[in-house]
This record gives structure tokens, C-alpha cells and sequence, in this order.
């Protein structure tokens, strides 16, 4: 089932970002020489659409953060397109560049190191305003303080004047939220918010960024490695691998149907929430992820690939496949074309 | 600022503190009180603006601490007439003119003076005027000292005239009957009992009492005058003893205060700022600035340091603070460089530095606001040890003879004491003095360093 050209119907505005054929390759240095490029991101084509959670799921390694970073410019794409807000982010100069983060924030992995240890929480939130010299010092005051109490660490006062090291990691990673929001962004990009917070509150922090989401309208790339959270938290799902998406979808429908055989190897080893099946085998994706210096031909995936066609998988790149139901999967097992 | 105040929960701490508080407190009286000038021209003046002070006095303080007082340093002079001083004039005849000059002084010390000087002053216009000079002791005894023809400037140095300890010797023989071993020192006959004790130099005692000097002028013109200045000099003087040049080396010791402070804490803090400036530059560019500085580096930590010093300070004529640039030049690229480039390199990489650049921050306002302020902890604690180091290197190099010539420092003294054998002869307060000063700065500063280091690097408390 291919209808060609299904994407059309969108524009410029329905989409928040936009990357096209995006590839990230970082030189790897050998004394003086360039040994090689480790290939972090690909070609990647993707968009964002506005006011919708995007999970970007896929093995540690395998190029999601480098994606996530160059949605909003922090790392400068090798080639490709990258559009955010219908602008491409590799004409603007370093000015235009710092205006149009202001449209977007970044919740990072580890809320231990990610905010400066010698800042107060209350300078750390307010940073960005003072930064892109948003409002006097009231209204910067107000602001902080309005969003320390979104993100739940009431009462603001209380905590807008602790170091970092007297908060816990929730607390923490609530902060690395508030400075993400703090200047209204439209969009946000969470690198793992909480998979390194205990098990107890990733809950509460994915609850409580769903709230700000629909408080304020915002979009959000969520990049985990975690299919069970992407499940519950994201309306669609893009799955990575070895600097590839090899598949994109509505959330529900990739989960109940996954096409791609390394999507279906996911599903599968997510762990049941059942608790009768918790001590039985998990099955893991089978092999070793690719080293992304020198990855296979073909397919990245054909090394590990359970229905591999030999002499087709191991040679040529399977093409991205939009499907009828918005789907889009790069696989041979469903390119019936030449 | 709030961050130091645990400094005075240290017991250690809080005594670098109180030393360091006194060496400024020190530093700051000296510059208020004796201006520098004043002080580099005393220094230098020669003998002739220290003729009124002992040669290589002891500190005062010592009399506290010894059961034998030693003498201090009496100044009787007829320009400063006194119950004391008394000079009467009386005419004797159409031009000529007798002037009788009596200085009666009280000497109570337990050792005999190190020297005693007569000096004069005249004005006449052909003829000088004719002094005899006699002096008194406590008993009675007279004893004619010299009759001599003065000039306008003149002196009569009593303790070392060879011609008159000449005849002083022969006068004991005579009232004595014997000839003494060795030739009785002119002070000894003058403060020193008339008997058989006087031949034995280590036992003799001085006979305290009243002494007096008596001058006879004969004036050959009605407008003719002379003065007399007679200096007793002791074996005691000020807080810090005189040296070879009869200089107080209080004023040297003084001045070295602020200056040995001042160039201590200024080479560590220009040199830990510009280490740290390469520092941040080679790891925030990277690349060809960063290989360029590394092997910049590398020569320069090769580079003898001492040598090179010695060297230009032979070639040129170097003042303090020209040493102080060849030492912050000679030290910027040092080891301090590497160590700062790899905190910079690994704090570049800190996750909350790509949240600072998510975020707009630009190069400048992240180097300055995120990655300095992060360095500065571990650069205190060591720019405070490393204070104590300069100021050690500045005393150093002025013992090695790399000093500066006017300023006057505690190395210079240190210098002088061991050029004209200050060990070798026994005056240990000439060293001990400035050492016990250098000591205490570095002292204090190592002791307020290691507490900084506990304040603001908690983790190494543990270790
Ligand atoms: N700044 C960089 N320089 C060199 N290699 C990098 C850099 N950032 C990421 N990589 C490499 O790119 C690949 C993808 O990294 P990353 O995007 O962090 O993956 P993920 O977030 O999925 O774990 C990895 O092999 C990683 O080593
Ligand atoms: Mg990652």
C-alpha cells in the first residue's frame, strides 16, 4: 500500500520542524589526520508537527541526541536541510540563530551535570531572560517564579534560592524544565528527561511535562531509548537506528503493527507490565548495534535483520516508504517497486 | 566574600590570618608614616647620616630578655643645651674669648660603650679656636683626653685615636705598677675602675655613675663659637639592630613589609590570571591555537629559570618591579597552563555549558560566567600558596646578588648580613630577624591557602 506524495497536504506552518536529508558526521582524528567520520546522523528526513509529541526511540549510539541538537542548531549538519519554523537554520548568522532558540528549549539527560552547580536555581531559570534581555528584573522575577511553580517546586521562594546540590534529582530535572520554558518556547526538545531519575518519579515528571505541554501549546521532540515511556507519552514515534529513521508513525498504530523488523525486535523487548511475566526471559534485539564509523552496506540493519534478503539488503539503502496510514517505513520486505 | 568567613573557623586559618592582618597593618603604618623615597635615600645615604648610631647594634628588646643591660646610645650636644649640657662663655680679653663646655650624663648599663665620638663644629674666620678636652669619672678622677686645634667640620674619634689610648695605657702603668697583657681599649679605661681589675678584659666591670666631659675653648675672635656633639654610642638600638653601615635595618625590615606582600601577591595573581587566560584560550579554540600555545608552553617549562634571571639581571641594571615582569613573563607559560587547559577542556564539555549555548549564551558570557567562576576555587587556595613562593624567590634572588640595588628588601638585608660575615661573627639578629619575617609571610599564607583549599574544595577534606 504506497500513496505516493501523501505528505503534501501539510505546510510550512502545520510544521514546527522540518529536516531533510540531515546528515552529522563528526571526524575522527588520528594524530594530526582525519581518520574517518563517525556517521551520527545519516540522512534523516522527518518533520515535527506543531503542538505534538514526537518520541525518537532508538539504542544509545545510535545518533538521537546529535538528531535533537541539530533540530535547533547546536550542532551544524555536514549536509542536508534543516528547517525550523519554515526558516533554514544554516543561513542565519550567530544573531538570528540566538533569536530563534528562543523558540525552542532543551531538557537534557543528566539534571546533575546540566545545570551550573555554582547557580542558584533561581539565576540558572533566569539565564535565558537575562541572555535574550526579556523584561526588567521584576518581570524576569515573576516569570522565574511563575514557572518554578508550573513545574511544581512550590513554594517558588522556598526553592529559588537553593544550589543545585541541595535539590534531588527530580527537583533537579523540574528546574531543567523551567529554564526550558522560561522564555515561552513552541518547541522543546527532551533528551532523555528522565531516564536518569529513579524509576518512582519518571512518571511524575513525563506527567508533569504532558501538563506544561498542553498549558502552553508545545511541541516536543522526546528522545528516549525507552520504548515503554515513548508509548505513553508521545502521538508519534520515530524509530532510529545507526543514524537512520527506519520507521515514523502515529504512536498506537507503530506499536500495535510495527512494520520494520528492528521495531518489531523493540516491541519485543520491552519489558511486560504484567508482573506474572516480569521474571521470565526478556528478549533483547539480537547482535551488536553497528559502529557508526563503519557501518554495513546496504542496510545498516541486514547484519542483524531475522528476514533478510540476501544479495538485496546487504547492497542497496532501502528508500523511505510513505504508507497509507501515515506511516512512512525504509524496509525491502515492503518495496514491491523495481 | 561570605565564603571566607569559614576561614576563621580554622584554628590554623585564624592564625595566618592575624600574622597576615599584622604584616598589613605593618605595611600600611610604614607606607604612612616613612615615605619611600625617604626610606631608598636613608638606605643609601652612607655613614656620614648614621654617624650618630651604633655599629652592628643589637635590637633593643634583647635588655627585656638578659639579666646584663647593654648599653644604649647617649648623644650630649651643645645644641640642645639641658640641665646636662651647660656652656658658658666669658670674655678674657679684647678678642679672645673662653667657652667652657660641661656634658654630664648618668651611666648605668652593665657593658661598656662600643664607641665614643666627639664631633665639632666652629665658626671663625682666620684663626680656629684651641679645645682641651678632659673627662671625669664618677670618683673625681680627671683625665686629660686631648688638647686640639678644631676645624670647621671636625671629630674626635675618643674610642679609636691610637695617639691617646696610647698615653691612656701608660697612665694606668703608671698608677698601676704593672703592664697590662694586652692594650686596655680606650672605653674600658674611660668606664672602668683604676685597679687591678681592668687588667683582665673578661672580668672588668663598669663603674656606673655620673661622668662628665669637660671642653675648654680658647676663641681668638669676639665672633668666634664652636659646638660639641659627644656620642656614647651603646650596643643596643631600635627594634631591628643596625648593621655594617650603623643603617637601622628597622627601615629596610619595614619597607620590606609591603613590598615583599606586594610583590608576592602580585606575581601569583598575574601569573595565575594569565595562566589561566592561555588556559581558557588554548582549550575554549582548540585546534592550531591550542597546539601553538601547548609547545610555546613546553619550551618555556624547559626553559632554566633561574639562569635567564641571573642573566638579564647581569646584562641590565634591574629594579624590583622589572624582576617581578621577568618572573611573571618567565612563569606565565608554566605548568599552571597545562593544568588550567585541561579543567577549561573538561568544563567545556560540561552538559550545563551546551545548556548555557542552548539557551544564546555567546563565547564571551560563557567563558566569563560559566567557565572562570568554576576555575576560581581551585585557583584561590593555590594563587595564596603560591604567594608565599614569590615572596620566598624575590629574598632568594636578592641573596644570589639579583636584587634590586635601591629598593631596600628583606632579601637585601639577609644579603648584607651574610656578604659581611653576619654568622661568622656572631650577629644573628642581622638574619634571624628578616628570615623570622620571610617565615611568618610564608607561614601565614600556607595556612590561610591550605583553609581556602578545605573551604572551597570540600572533597579533599576527606581525602
Ligand atoms: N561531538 C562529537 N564528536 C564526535 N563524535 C560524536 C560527538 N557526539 C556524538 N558522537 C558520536 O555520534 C554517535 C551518536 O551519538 P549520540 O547522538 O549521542 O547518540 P545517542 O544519543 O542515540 O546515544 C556516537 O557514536 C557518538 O560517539
Ligand atoms: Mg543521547
Amino acid at each position: 500500500m504506497l500513496v505516493a506524495g501523501e505528505g503534501e497536504w501539510m505546510n510550512t506552518s502545520e510544521n514546527i520542524v522540518e529536516l531533510d536529508d540531515v546528515r552529522v558526521y563528526f571526524p575522527v582524528r588520528r594524530f594530526l589526520s582525519v581518520a574517518g567520520y563517525v556517521r551520527a546522523v545519516d540522512g534523516v528526513s522527518v518533520v515535527i508537527n506543531r503542538g505534538e509529541t514526537l518520541a525518537l526511540v532508538g539504542e544509545s549510539g545510535s545518533g538521537k541526541t546529535t538528531l535533537g541538537k541539530s533540530t535547533i542548531g547546536l550542532v551544524k549538519p555536514t549536509s542536508g536541510k534543516v528547517l525550523f519554523d519554515g526558516v533554514n537554520i544554516a543561513e542565519l548568522d550567530e544573531k538570528q540563530l540566538k533569536k530563534l532558540r528562543r523558540k525552542a528549549g532543551v531538557i537534557f539527560q543528566d539534571p546533575y551535570s546540566s545545570i551550573n552547580p555554582g547557580f542558584t536555581v533561581y539565576r540558572a531559570v533566569e539565564e535565558p531572560l537575562v541572555i535574550n534581555r526579556i523584561g526588567d528584573s521584576k518581570e524576569r522575577r515573576e516569570r522565574v517564579f511563575r514557572a518554578l511553580s508550573d513545574v511544581k517546586l512550590n513554594p517558588p521562594e522556598f526553592f529559588a534560592s537553593k544550589y543545585p546540590h541541595m535539590l534531588s534529582g527530580g527537583q533537579r530535572q523540574r528546574v531543567a524544565i523551567a529554564r526550558a520554558i522560561i522564555s515561552n518556547p513552541e518547541f522543546i526538545v527532551a533528551d532523555e528527561p528522565v531516564t536518569m531519575l529513579d524509576a518512582s518519579i519518571r512518571v511524575e515528571i513525563l506527567l508533569l511535562l504532558r501538563e506544561i505541554q498542553q498549558k502552553h501549546g508545545l511541541t516536543i521532540l522526546y528522545i528516549t531509548h525507552d520504548m515503554a515511556t515513548a508509548k505513553y507519552f508521545s502521538d508519534r514515534l520515530a524509530v532510529m537506528y545507526a543514524g537512520n529513521i527506519v520507521e515514523v508513525g502515529p504512536t498506537k498504530l507503530v506499536l500495535k503493527d510495527p512494520k520494520h523488523p528492528y521495531t518489531q525486535a523493540l516491541i519485543e523487548a520491552v519489558p511486560e507490565p504484567d508482573p506474572r511475566n516480569r521474571l521470565g526471559l526478556r528478549k533483547v534485539v539480537p547482535g551488536e548495534p553497528p559502529n557508526p564509523a563503519n557501518p554495513p552496506s546496504g542496510c545498516k540493519f541486514h547484519p542483524r535483520c531475522p528476514q533478510f534478503i540476501k544479495g538485496k539488503c546487504d547492497l542497496q539503502q532501502p528508500n523511505s516508504l510513505k504508507l497509507a496510514d501515515g506511516r512512512e517505513v525504509s524496509c525491502f520486505l515492503y518495496d514491491r517497486g523495481p | 566574600m561570605m565564603r571566607l568567613k569559614p576561614l576563621l573557623r580554622y584554628k590554623s586559618s585564624l592564625v595566618g590570618v592575624g600574622i597576615l592582618c599584622f604584616l598589613i597593618i605593618l605595611s600600611v603604618y610604614t607606607v604612612a608614616t616613612l615615605p619611600f623615597e625617604e626610606a631608598a635615600r636613608l638606605w643609601r645615604a652612607g655613614e656620614l647620616t648614621w654617624l650618630d648610631n651604633p655599629r652592628n647594634a643589637l635590637p633593643a628588646w634583647v635588655n627585656f630578655f638578659s639579666p646584663t643591660k647593654l648599653p644604649e646610645t647617649l648623644i650630649l650636644n651643645t645644641q640642645k643645651p639641658g640641665p646636662d649640657v651647660i656652656k658658658v662663655s666669658v670674655r678674657a680679653g679684647e678678642n679672645i674669648k673662653i667657652s667652657r663646655v660641661e656634658m654630664n650624663f648618668r651611666y648605668g648599663f652593665d657593658d661598656f660603650p662600643s664607641e665614643i665620638n666627639l664631633f665639632f663644629t666652629s665658626t671663625y674666620r682666620t684663626s680656629p679656636p684651641q679645645l682641651t678636652i678632659s673627662w671625669t669619672k664618677p670618683d673625681g678622677t680627671q683625665i686629660p683626653l686631648r688638647r686640639m686645634t678644631i676645624a670647621r667640620e671636625d671629630r674626635f674619634y675618643i674610642s679609636s685615636d691610637t695617639v691617646l689610648s696610647t698615653e691612656l695605657n701608660q697612665l694606668m702603668e703608671n698608677r698601676l705598677g704593672r703592664k697590662p697583657a694586652y692594650t686596655v681599649p680606650t672605653s674600658t679605661i674611660l668606664f672602668g675602675p683604676f685597679d687591678e681589675t681592668l687588667l683582665n678584659p673578661e672580668s672588668v666591670k663598669v663603674v656606673k655613675g655620673d661622668y662628665r666631659l669637660s671642653v675648654e675653648g680658647l676663641l681668638f675672635e669676639p665672633e668666634a663659637d664652636f659646638d660639641v656633639k659627644l656620642v656614647v654610642y651603646g650596643k643596643v638600638y631600635g627594634w631591628a639592630g643596625t648593621d655594617h653601615l650603623r643603617r637601622d635595618i628597622g627601615i629596610a625590615l619595614l619597607w620590606g613589609t609591603p613590598i615583599a606582600l606586594l610583590f608576592g601577591v602580585s606575581a601569583a595573581v598575574s601569573i595565575a590570571l594569565i595562566q589561566m587566560t592561555i588556559g581558557a584560550v588554548s582549550a575554549w579554540f582548540r585546534g592550531g591555537v591550542d597546539t601553538v600555545m601547548q609547545r610555546i608552553t613546553e619550551v618555556f617549562l624547559v626553559l632554566p629559570f633561574l639562569p635567564v634571571l641571573i642573566m638579564v639581571s647581569t646584562l641590565y641594571k634591574v629594579n624590583i618591579w622589572v624582576i617581578l615582569l621577568i618572573v611573571v613573563f618567565l612563569s606565565s607559560f608554566g605548568p599552571g597552563v597545562k593544568n588550567y587547559r585541561a579543567l577549561f577542556l573538561q568544563l567545556r564539555e560540561s552538559p550545563y555549558i551546551e545548556a548555557a549555548r542552548s539557551y544564546g549564551a555567546g563565547d564571551l558570557r560563557i567563558v566569563v560566567i560559566h567557565l572562570i567562576p568554576r576555575v576560581l576555587p581551585t585557583m584561590i587556595p593555590s594563587v595564596v600558596l603560591s604567594a608565599a613562593d614569590f615572596v620566598f624567590l624575590e629574598a632568594a634572588l636578592a641573596i644570589l646578588g639579583i636584587g634590586d640595588p635601591i629598593t631596600p628588601t628583606w632579601g637585601k638585608v639577609i644579603q648584607d648580613a651574610f656578604y659581611f660575615g653576619a654568622l661568622f661573627k656572631g650577629h644573628y639578629y642581622w638574619v634571624l630577624i628578616p628570615s623570622a619575617l620571610l617565615a611568618a609571610t610564608s607561614i601565614s599564607f600556607a595556612l590561610i591557602g591550605f583553609a581556602l583549599d578545605k573551604i572551597f574544595n570540600p572533597r579533599l577534606k576527606e581525602v
